[in-house]
């Protein structure tokens, strides 16, 4: 199925990233209850992770962070701290 | 910079928020307090003249009961604008969880901003920043004339208690010092009203200093996750 139309979430996509940097491979199922997201849901953003090469699926169904995905992550912290951070406002 | 750091930075967005919202809050309550203070007015005087009209031939003092209603009337208006003006100061959920969102860091700083509606954020700065001065003044002379009225009572009553020279309280405004008294009852007032609302008034000018800042601010964070996105 082409996700050429779809926009994902950016808080999702980390929470899923976050979920398997956490607990390493894991089946579709574990994998969306540990990030709180219906299997459906889950299924959609994997299709489009694994079109971009963030995440692997073999045979058995067991999702697998790649490089790719790991430095995605690191770069959405670094988007974070380098533009949040530089947000000028007043002292609270 | 660390996250600590961005979280503090998100702690402040949001406090600058939730100023943003409190000053639109208020000025939604304009209106509704408007429209209180009218029916009040149109309803009191309606029955002041119905009870003129049926029984002031019979209780010919009645007459002067309109100064009682009058006072009543501006008194009421004044302290109503004061106290909805002050309870619509109240933030009531909008960004309260944030806290709890930014205990899980970098998810958490995500969540809030996916979560942001972005073209909201911006309407209600503009509208805030705006309309500010509006409030302040209404809110201020509001206060002011409150104040005012609580001087004049107190004084009056001192001064029956302390110089009861003529048997009238009234007597030092229409004495031949009335001019002086009045003036230091106003500057009386004025200083009254500075004192209690002195820190609010430096707070509301740096809050609509910074406000033109946390728009472009805004803008540009937006502008940035925008990009990030695709």
């Amino acid at each position: 199925m082409s996700t050429e139309n779809f926009k994902p979430n950016l808080y999702v996509l980390a929470r899923i990233i976050k979920t398997l940097m956490d607990n390493g491979s894991m089946k579709r199922t574990n994998l969306a209850q540990a990030s709180g997201l219906s299997y459906d849901k889950l299924q959609r953003y994997l299709n489009w992770m694994s079109e971009r090469g963030l995440v692997t699926i073999d045979g058995d169904g067991y999702v697998r962070l790649t490089k790719e995905g790991a430095k995605a992550y690191d770069e959405l912290v670094q988007w974070i701290i380098r533009y949040v951070g530089s947000l000028r406002l007043g002292r609270r | 910079m660390s996250m600590d750091d961005v979280v503090d930075k998100v702690l402040r967005l949001r406090d600058a928020l939730e100023t943003v919202e409190s000053i639109n809050n208020r000025l939604s309550e304009l209106p509704r307090i408007f429209m209180v203070i009218l029916t009040v007015a149109v309803a009191t005087l309606g029955v002041y003249d119905i009870l003129w009209f049926m029984l002031g031939t019979v209780y010919a003092s009645l007459r002067f009961l309109w100064i009682p209603v009058i006072l009543g009337l501006i008194l009421f208006s004044l302290y109503y604008t004061v106290h909805r003006l002050n309870k619509a100061r109240k933030i009531k959920g909008l960004y309260q969880d944030w806290s709890d969102k930014l205990k899980e860091g970098a998810l958490g700083v995500l969540a809030i901003l996916e979560s942001l509606d972005w073209d909201y954020v911006e309407y209600r700065v503009n509208r805030a920043k705006s309309l500010y001065p509006i409030l302040l003044i209404i809110y201020e002379a509001a206060l002011a004339t409150l104040f005012y009225f609580i001087v004049v009572f107190a004084y009056a009553f001192v001064n029956y208690l302390l110089f009861n020279i003529t048997n009238d309280p009234w007597h030092v405004f229409t004495g031949p010092w009335y001019v002086f008294t009045l003036a230091i009852l106003v500057a009386l007032t004025v200083a009254l009203t500075l004192a209690a609302t002195w820190g609010k008034i430096v707070n509301t000018f740096k809050t609509l200093w910074s406000l033109d800042s946390l728009l472009w601010e805004v803008r540009w964070l937006y502008h940035e996750y925008r990009k990030l996105q695709t």
